[in-house]
């Protein structure tokens, strides 16, 4: 009976294990910049398996697997004991877990966690959980997709847009004598945008802007001539940006993707 | 049949073949091997945390095993953060234990318990101030005052409404 098969699968779980181990261990280097990379694409905890029994049952391979297994063993350890000696969640647990755990957090813990430290407030994984909150708030779908986390997104730092689109909406929904401007905000919410996100949740560009463009023809009532001449003459000539009732349609999604232009 | 483990310190745990089960990695090499004798090295796991990971999977060993389509990190907001009383009593353990065992789960592959681990770090940060947090995982401020009163100022755009 060879177990070639197991001990492939050991191996191939070790050798990822090491990998991992030895990238953290750099990262833990007083370089500071510690979790840059998050693992929130595949899957929770599935791990590499190998099914090839082509492979597992070659004989002539088995003593230098076997060797190696131990190596690799030896060295797992010491990497194992020196992430597990921190305290710092962010630092003892790796990419696929610390989002788990972050995306859990309410947006006043997540405020919480930015205060904590300097490399918290850079961290990738607050800043993925601030993503997801910046979404749900921007769609309010109850079904939203997964927000697909790539590169571009974790350039972005999603808690300061976070609160430009609530400071946005905030205006949009309260006029400047009322004075409600906190008690305002959750029922004047910005509805949820009218067409549809592909299935993995993800929208490029120019599906953006059809989608803004749809959107304007169906809400902004293009004033008459009459109606546009009174209002400049009411503006004072001047053409000013004022957030008015009925004149705002285009503007609201846009502020969710910031100025930036693709 | 019981099933072999050897822990990274050496020791032998055996266990039901049920009970081992829990771990889908563990499963899948008793697939791949078919019967057999031979013990399961487990190299990323040490005896005091495998013999807690197994009370685990003792007491789970009837539950369904979950399925394929597991949710995925941003589902998970939308669940509570609940953990039943058996699990929360299981998982009442020291910080340094309570990480061992969710490194242990993770590459286990023993999603309930990845979870429970997962939820109660989650907790342990809910509801706390920034130096609660500090506190709790040993981390030193770093922020200069000024820093500080700056970021709180936009945090108040920034929480729960």
């Amino acid at each position: 009976m060879a177990p070639g098969s197991l001990l492939q699968d050991v191996l191939k779980q070790q050798l990822e294990a090491v990998e991992d181990a030895q990238r953290r261990s750099g990262l833990l280097s007083p370089s500071d910049s510690d979790d840059e990379t998050i693992d929130v694409m595949s899957g929770t905890a599935t791990p590499v398996r190998s099914r090839n029994p082509t492979r597992a049952t070659s004989p002539t391979r088995r003593p230098a697997k076997q060797s190696s297994l131990g190596q690799v063993s030896s060295l797992l350890g010491s990497e194992l004991s020196a992430r597990i000696s921190s305290k710092d969640p962010l630092r003892a647990l790796p990419d696929k877990i610390r989002p788990i755990i972050f995306c859990m957090l309410s947006a006043t813990d997540l405020a919480a966690c930015t205060l904590v430290c300097q490399r918290w407030k850079k961290s990738q994984t607050i800043n993925h959980a601030w993503y997801q909150i910046h979404r749900h708030e921007t769609y309010q779908f109850s079904d939203l997709p997964v927000g697909k986390w790539t590169k571009r997104e974790s350039k972005r730092d999603w808690r300061t847009e976070l609160i430009k689109a609530r400071k946005i909406r905030e205006k949009e929904s309260s006029t400047p004598l009322n004075g409600q401007l906190f008690s305002n905000s959750r029922s004047n919410r910005t509805p949820a945008r009218s067409g549809t996100v592909t299935p993995d949740g993800y929208l490029t560009p120019r599906e953006l802007k059809e989608e803004e463009w749809a959107r304007q023809e169906q809400t902004s009532t293009t004033p008459d001539k009459v109606q546009s001449r009174a209002w400049y003459k009411e503006v004072g000539g001047k053409r000013v940006r004022k957030t008015k009732t009925g004149m705002t349609g285009g503007m609201r999604d846009r502020t969710a993707w910031s100025e930036e232009e693709y | 049949m019981p099933v072999l483990l050897v822990t990274s310190d050496n020791e032998q745990f055996r266990v039901e073949k049920v009970v081992a089960q829990r771990s889908v990695l563990i499963k899948n090499m008793l697939e791949d091997v078919g019967e057999s004798d031979q013990p399961i090295p487990l190299p990323n796991v040490t005896a005091p945390v495998l013999k807690k990971v197994l009370e685990y999977c003792d007491h789970h060993q009837t539950d369904p095993l979950p399925t394929g389509d597991e949710p995925s990190a941003d589902e998970s907001r939308k669940r509570t953060t609940d953990i039943s009383e058996w699990d929360q009593k299981f998982i009442t353990v020291d910080q340094e234990m309570l990480f061992e065992i969710i490194l242990a789960a993770n590459y286990l592959d023993i999603k309930p318990l990845l979870d429970v681990g997962c939820k109660t770090v989650a907790n342990m940060i809910k509801g706390k101030s920034p130096e609660e947090i500090r506190k709790l995982f040993n981390i030193v401020n770093d922020f200069t005052p000024e820093e500080e009163a700056q970021i709180k100022k936009e945090n108040e755009w920034a929480e729960d409404r």
